[in-house]
């Protein structure tokens, strides 16, 4: 009946994904000779093109109409012959907040004592929303036009994501080429297709892709014009190393499509440094210093990342001084970062430690249950924080005479980042917790992901409000979720669990730090290793 | 709460401004020409300092109440609240000289025995509560989730018997009538559960009879009354009993059953310590308010005439 209470929580249960069609039901199936005769499959033979008969599909649509909605589960990608269509996120852009505080004189008059509004974790970020189309969404205005050439809805095709935004037809006569996953993997594999999407990505993509990557911010036309044709596209399979640790570096990568994994090697396996989603970038520190690679980069999922070489990249350091400056200090950031998290993670390895996730974690919530009067005020507190809805459930798994109550940990290796569709899942940067971003489109996929059931899906109040007041002509909301996890109460000074317990028995905390004393009684080498000794 | 260093300078300054009144009050109340009185300068003095007292204690609900203002740690209000009620009783004491007097007075200082009687009762109780739970019940769950999870137990037990001893269908609902809530739970944990087994196990019916006798009223009650199960020693002597009456193959399945019996023990137990840990403030809170109503009242009242 009880957990095991060595095993972490099990995930909330959550409904079954809708079904994923098999077959094409919409749209006229394409004859072999029509696909023969289609230019975006030239270059493919004719007897792979044979096997996947049936596979293929001509959609005609008018304008309005929806192509794949946000949050739909769908096994094909879509590739647009004729027409333009929009693409734009259903899901409101916004807070969980479930009341409001006080108004006018009153709330001036207390704006001193009343904390600042949990906005700054939100406001941090990207400027882009990467969703599974060759653009971008900009955050301050979420729609995008794709033209006829273009292919988009790769990424839920190949990794049975949901969708990550809604693509609707923008223009009177749109035609559109639907394709199941099998068509799309020799696509993937024919060397036509690969120049065609790089070319696209060179002529389209790549000036919003550099405007993305914050450090980059004031190149100028005249040097994006000289890189365009010299950068690579390169694809990488699911598990595939783009580059090892100890490699000589060769340029720098910009990830245009899926998640990079970067992870150190370690006496116990690996650890991971980081997921890296699209419009992220990598590889600078080693061309900055002139040493090898400092970390594994592989691809997690169906990855493509367009390589920018050594002596662009140094032209480009030359040519743009504040640029450079911006790199070195994101490169010494990194750097710092990567050496306190392999200090942590070199320094404890007892098994209850370890069976309970807790090496994992950067940051817990413990109850001291000698103190607790099981009050609940911690979990009111969270509430009245985060407008009503709260982050944190006074339950879980005990170490010691602690509960490591179920809230974020910020986990060291957060699985939760790269299955989130639209890379709304995001690190801090300075302090390393996970920040939720508003544009999450309640896929639940982070949750799922979640060992220790720590992600929240709440039902928001008014899905559509923001939706159309950015695009009056935007269908009926579907997404009514939002995923919520901790965000240690970052404009409050303090976490709101921690400073509303009256007896002093919640507290935020370093798991390797706080029970330093006792891993030193049950196992005095692994403290030496805590104390970096 | 537990009173540790960080409630070290509240004790000083409470033990400073005690021993000041003490001194003040010693002085005065000896003079032999003009008896103590608490409209007294110094008596006024001990009965506003001690009106100051309560209405800093008071002052953790509103702290409770506006929890997301930057107004401090809750456990530096709740320390405050603690020691300017143990020094409220002294000040009050001296300010009445130590006497009682109209219908009023003996009023306000019945309210303060209860108040701070019950309130001392409190600080004990969590004191030493918190640590029992922590040691007694390692499967604590959440409080309001005790039915629920007492549901899911009882249709545990009942998958169990059933896998090896066939359908129980002798097994009256829920005796006591356990929470709705914690039936509809037990059903779909039932319906987890492993199947009925078609045949019961040879030498299984000893097992199927202590369920029905002992087991499962136990299980199905809603607040189930000390039996067997209620201490582990003797639970273990039922459980090595039943051991003895089936075949060595259902030993694991008399392990399995005393288990959930045991989670069920426990969660029981965390049940009667949480209302002892909170249950005191049903008297003290209501009486707090009534005595701080009243207190305000005599003040306004006596200034007055």
């Amino acid at each position: 009946m009880t957990p095991d209470p060595a095993a972490p929580a099990p995930p909330p249960a959550s409904p079954a994904p809708e079904p994923v069609a098999l077959r094409l039901e919409q749209g006229d199936a394409l004859a072999l000779e029509e696909l023969v005769a289609l230019p975006l499959f030239e270059g493919l033979p004719k007897g792979r093109l044979k096997l996947n008969v049936g596979g293929v599909a001509r959609r005609r649509l008018r304008k309005g109409e929806v192509i794949c909605r946000q949050g739909d589960y769908g096994a094909s990608a879509f590739f647009l012959e004729r027409g333009a269509v929009e693409v734009f996120l259903e899901s409101q852009v916004g807070r969980v907040e479930k009341s409001g505080g006080g108004r006018g004189l009153f709330r001036r008059l207390t704006s001193v004592l009343l904390p600042t509004r949990p906005a700054a974790p939100d406001e941090v970020g990207p400027r882009f929303i990467p969703v599974d189309a060759p653009v971008d969404l900009d955050r301050m205005h979420p729609v995008a036009r794709i033209e006829a050439g273009e292919l988009f809805g790769e990424m839920a095709c190949l990794t049975n994501q949901p969708r990550a935004a809604t693509v609707r037809a923008a223009s009177d006569e749109v035609v559109v080429i639907e394709m199941l996953r099998s068509v799309l993997l020799e696509l993937r594999n024919s060397p036509r297709h690969k120049e065609r999407v790089l070319a696209t990505y060179r002529a389209r993509a790549l000036d919003q892709h550099l405007q993305n990557v914050p450090f980059l911010a004031g190149l100028s036309r005249e040097f994006v014009d000289r890189l365009r044709p010299r950068v690579k596209l390169l694809q990488f399979e699911p598990k595939q190393v783009i580059f090892k640790e100890g490699d000589p570096a060769d340029g720098l990568f910009l990830v245009g499509m899926g998640f990079v994994k970067v992870a150190k090697s370690w006496a116990g396996g690996e650890f991971v440094l980081s997921y890296l989603p699209r419009g992220s970038c990598f590889g600078e520190m080693a061309l900055l210093s002139d040493t090898p690679r400092s970390a594994t980069c592989s691809a997690l999922d169906h990855v493509d990342v367009v390589k920018i070489e050594t002596e662009d990249f140094r032209a480009m350091l030359a040519e743009f001084p504040a640029i450079r400056e911006r790199i070195e200090a994101l490169a010494r950031q990194r750097t710092e970062q990567n050496a306190a998290i392999e200090r942590r993670a070199a320094s404890a390895d007892l098994e209850e430690f370890l069976a309970q996730g807790l090496l994992q974690a950067q940051n817990l919530l413990l109850l001291d249950l000698d103190k607790c009067t099981r009050c609940d005020e911690c979990v009111r507190g969270c509430a009245s924080a985060h407008g009503g809805v709260t982050r944190l459930i006074r339950d879980g798994l005990r170490f010691d005479h602690h509960l490591v109550a179920t809230s974020c940990r910020s986990c060291r290796d957060p699985v939760c980042m790269p299955v989130c569709p639209v890379a709304a899942i995001l690190r801090n940067p300075s302090s390393l917790e996970v920040v939720i971003k508003d544009w999450c489109i309640g896929c639940r996929k982070c949750a799922e992901a979640c060992p220790y059931g720590n992600i929240n899906m709440v039902d928001l109040a008014d899905p559509g409000q923001a939706r159309q007041e950015a695009d009056p002509r935007a269908a009926p909301a579907k997404a009514k979720l939002r995923a919520t996890t901790c965000d240690l109460c970052m404009s409050h000074g303090q976490p709101a669990c921690v400073s509303s317990c009256p007896h002093d028995a919640a507290h935020r905390v370093d798991p390797l730090v706080f029970f330093r004393d006792r891993i030193e009684l049950l196992d005095p080498e692994a403290s030496s290793r805590v104390r970096g000794g | 709460m537990r009173i540790g260093r960080d409630h070290l300078p509240w004790i000083a300054g409470g033990a400073f401004v005690f021993g000041l009144s003490t001194g003040g009050y010693v002085v005065a109340s000896g003079d032999p020409i003009e008896p103590w009185s608490g409209g007294s300068p110094m008596g006024l003095a001990f009965g506003i300092a001690a009106m100051a007292c309560m209405l800093l204690a008071a002052a953790l609900t509103l702290r409770k109440r506006l929890r997301n203002w930057r107004l401090g740690g809750t456990s530096h209000w709740l320390a405050g609240h603690v020691w300017a009620s143990v020094l409220a009783l002294p000040l009050v004491l001296y300010h009445a000289g130590f006497r009682g007097g109209g219908a009023l007075t003996t009023t306000l200082m019945v309210l303060l025995a209860v108040s701070w009687g019950s309130g001392v009762l409190g600080l004990a109780l969590q004191h030493i509560l918190p640590r029992l739970m922590t040691e007694q019940v390692p499967r604590e769950t959440i409080f309001e989730q005790i039915d629920h999870v007492a549901g899911l137990l009882r249709e545990e037990a009942r998958a169990l018997v059933e896998a090896v001893a066939g359908p129980i269908e002798a097994a009256p609902a829920a005796a006591g009538g356990a929470a709705a809530g914690g039936a509809a739970a037990g059903a779909a944990a039932a319906g987890a559960a492993a199947a009925p087994a078609k045949e019961a196990r040879p030498g299984s019916a000893p097992l199927k009879e202590f369920f029905l006798q002992q087991a499962w009223p136990w299980l199905a009650a809603k607040r189930p009354a000390r039996a067997a199960f209620d201490q582990p020693s003797t639970a273990d002597v039922q459980r090595a009993h039943v051991k003895r009456l089936v075949p060595a193959e259902l030993h694991e399945t008399v392990d399995d059953l005393f288990e959930v019996c045991e989670e069920r023990r426990q969660i029981e137990r965390q049940r009667r310590l949480h209302l002892w840990l909170h249950g005191w403030l049903f008297v003290h809170v209501p009486v707090s308010w009534a005595l701080l109503s009243a207190a305000l009242f005599h003040a306004v009242w006596a200034l007055s005439f």
